[in-house]
This record gives C-alpha cells, sequence and structure tokens, in this order.
C-alpha cells in the first residue's frame, strides 16, 4: 500500500517536475523557420494592420528561431511550401489555429536524448472575427501578442506545460497578459529543441 | 499487479502530454448549445479527406443522425461537417487541436457554419463521445488537452451524463423561444 501511494505521489510530482513537452518536430535552421504575414483579411474592428504586424511579429520574436519576413498574398489553410500566418473565419470561439502542415519524418536528429523530425511547413491563422486588443488594458478583447506567443511556442515544437504561469500552460483565464512573456519552464523547453542545431 | 497498473497510468500521462494545441475562447456548456447551430447524436459513417473551396484540406465527416437535439437536420439522415486537417495528394494537414473521428463510432456533436460548411465549435472543444458506464448509462466524454483555452472562468467539463447535456440542450432551447 505504501508503494501505491508513493507512486501516486510520484505520479503527481511528475507533471509539475517535467513542465515544458515537446512535440518531437523542429526547425533545422532558422531560415526554414521565417513566416510570411497575409494581413489582407485582418480584423475589421479594433486593431490596425501596423498593430496586428507588431503583435504577431512580438510572438514570432519571442521564439528566437521563428522569424517575420516579408509579407505575402499566400493563404495560411494551403499546404504550399510557405510558412503563411493569416486571418480567417475560424468560428465562433476559435481564436487561432496552428497546421502542422508539412513534416519530413525521413530527416531527423537528436538533441538532449529526444528525437525531433524536421518541420518543413508551418501555418497559423488568426480569427478575424474576434475582437483583439493589443494593451494589457482589459476591454474585452482578446490578447492578440499572447495567442501568438503561445501559438508560436507550438510552431517551434514546444507542446503543453504543466507549469501554471507559463506561456505554454494551456488555460489562461480572463484579462491574464502573462503569456506575452516566456517563463523560465518556456525558455528551458526551448533550450531542450534548440540547444543543439 | 498493483504497481503494474500505476507504473501504466504514469506511462499513459506521460505519453498524453505530448500535445499540442490551437486557442479557443472557452464558453460554458450552456452558451456552447446556444452558439451551436445543431447539436446531434449520431454514428459516424465515413470520413474522407477534401480540398474546400480556399484549396485547403479538410476531412469530411458523415454522420448518421440518430438524435437531433437542436437544428434541421432530420433522424436516419446523412449530416456531413468538416474537420480541418487530413491526408490527401500526399500531404498530411495536422490541425492541431480538431476532433478526430472514426467510422463506427457514436458521438454527440456541436456544430456551427462557417463560410457556408459546418464545423465543430471550437474544434474538439464541440465533440463528445457517446459512452456507457458499467451500468449501461450514457456518458459523454471529450478530449480538450489540445486545446489551449482563454477566458476560462470554471474547471472545463470534460465528461457527464448525457442525461445532463439533454437538459442543458432543452434550457438552451427553453431560453431562446
Amino acid at each position: 500500500m505504501k508503494k501505491i501511494a508513493l507512486y501516486a505521489a510520484l505520479l503527481c510530482l511528475s507533471s509539475s517536475l517535467f513542465g515544458y513537452t515537446l512535440n518531437g518536430r523542429k526547425w533545422f535552421s532558422s531560415g526554414e523557420a521565417t513566416f510570411h504575414l497575409n494581413n489582407s483579411n485582418g480584423p475589421a474592428c479594433c486593431i490596425s494592420s501596423s498593430e496586428q504586424q507588431s503583435e504577431i511579429s512580438a510572438g514570432v520574436r519571442a521564439w528566437g528561431i521563428a522569424s517575420l519576413g516579408s509579407a505575402t498574398t499566400l493563404s495560411g489553410a494551403r499546404a504550399d511550401g510557405v510558412n503563411v500566418v493569416s486571418w480567417s473565419k475560424l468560428g465562433g470561439t476559435t481564436l487561432g489555429v496552428t497546421n502542422y502542415t508539412t513534416t519530413d519524418t525521413s530527416q531527423s536528429v537528436t538533441c538532449g536524448g529526444n528525437l525531433f523530425y524536421r518541420f518543413v511547413e508551418v501555418d497559423v491563422r488568426f480569427n478575424n472575427a474576434f475582437k483583439w486588443q493589443t494593451s494589457s488594458g482589459c476591454s474585452g478583447g482578446y490578447d492578440l501578442q499572447g495567442v501568438a506567443t503561445h501559438e508560436f511556442g507550438h510552431v517551434v515544437g514546444l507542446g503543453h506545460s504543466s507549469v501554471n504561469g507559463a506561456t505554454m500552460y494551456p488555460s489562461v483565464g480572463a484579462c491574464d497578459f502573462s503569456t506575452q512573456s516566456l517563463s523560465t519552464d518556456d525558455k528551458n523547453g526551448y533550450n531542450a529543441i534548440y540547444s543543439c542545431r | 499487479m498493483r504497481k503494474s497498473f500505476v507504473l501504466a497510468l504514469m506511462g499513459l500521462v506521460l505519453a498524453a502530454a505530448v500535445a499540442s494545441a490551437t486557442t479557443v475562447a472557452y464558453v460554458p456548456m450552456k452558451r456552447a448549445v446556444q452558439m451551436s447551430e445543431l447539436v446531434l447524436i449520431g454514428y459516424v459513417m465515413g470520413t474522407e479527406a477534401v480540398y474546400d473551396r480556399e484549396g485547403q484540406i479538410v476531412t469530411r465527416i458523415d454522420l448518421l443522425v440518430e438524435t437531433p437535439l437542436k437544428g434541421g437536420a432530420g433522424r436516419g439522415e446523412i449530416f456531413s461537417f468538416y474537420a480541418w486537417g487530413g491526408h490527401l495528394d500526399g500531404y498530411n494537414v495536422e490541425t492541431v487541436g480538431e476532433a478526430h473521428y472514426k467510422t463506427g463510432q457514436k458521438v454527440l456533436v456541436q456544430l456551427e457554419n462557417i463560410e457556408g460548411d459546418y464545423h465543430t465549435l471550437g474544434l474538439a472543444f464541440g465533440k463528445w463521445d457517446v459512452v456507457r458506464d458499467p451500468a449501461g448509462k450514457p456518458w459523454i466524454t471529450r478530449n480538450l488537452e489540445d486545446l489551449n483555452m482563454v477566458g476560462v472562468t470554471e474547471a472545463p467539463v470534460e465528461q457527464l451524463p448525457l442525461d445532463h447535456m439533454l437538459r442543458v440542450v432543452r434550457e438552451a432551447a427553453r431560453l431562446a423561444n
């Protein structure tokens, strides 16, 4: 019985000890992780085109490997070999969607004992029907930079974290802007993927 | 035996942690029903990856409707809706956080119309598996682990008796009238 209790305790402890999780995929070079923003279909309300770009850019830049390149007119919904961030209708509750569009499973590397396959194309779409906001004020909108930072955590190969307060923690309360900045756990997760290039 | 069970459970937890997400705005049960144009119980008759009008790969799900709880679909009708992503022409597009369907599965789905096509409300958020407990009582369960939820005001419901959902649907209908 004592052993059972010990295992149960270990089980509970494991989720908080492990923190970040990995998705088994990574970008093999920073050049491949360049994303192109299609702002042509952005939200009509409350946030300008330049603000959209700066908020999304901040979310991308939070993770060192990824960057925002030139603008594009391509759709973020298609498998076309280009990493696109775009806007579209995604329904009444979906704020952002990440598509792992293409992964090359014939190429892999090992880092810190973890196996990673090669990302070829990832696309991200945000819902243009929502009210997005830029500042940390709480006015009934959604934090574009915070959501972008979380989504791009997945884009660089992270899964969810069990550490409450981490950007990659999968639940955020209303008016919580903490996901804009990376926690130690987020950084540890990133380093677990990219400390060996 | 117990030791094996606990170790197996730990393994499951670790495996389940390898997941990723799409972000949805959290809505409580009743609000989610109100936002759903259709709420249907039925059997998945088949799935097929196709291109939608934008040229993206989506998976069409054909559902044999057993019990229409809300909306215009009829009992015995094959109702089709779509999930983002799928395997087609050598591409395997994975929309993280999207619901997964298997032929023969009994499901309860909450559907919304997006640009003329029906999708589950909030991807995996709107898809429930219909199961029975050892006593034969029907329950519905959903898998939210791949979703990032924003604006969470309560612990999201992941399983409940089917009867409870029927009450929620009736209450939402009463409020709408």
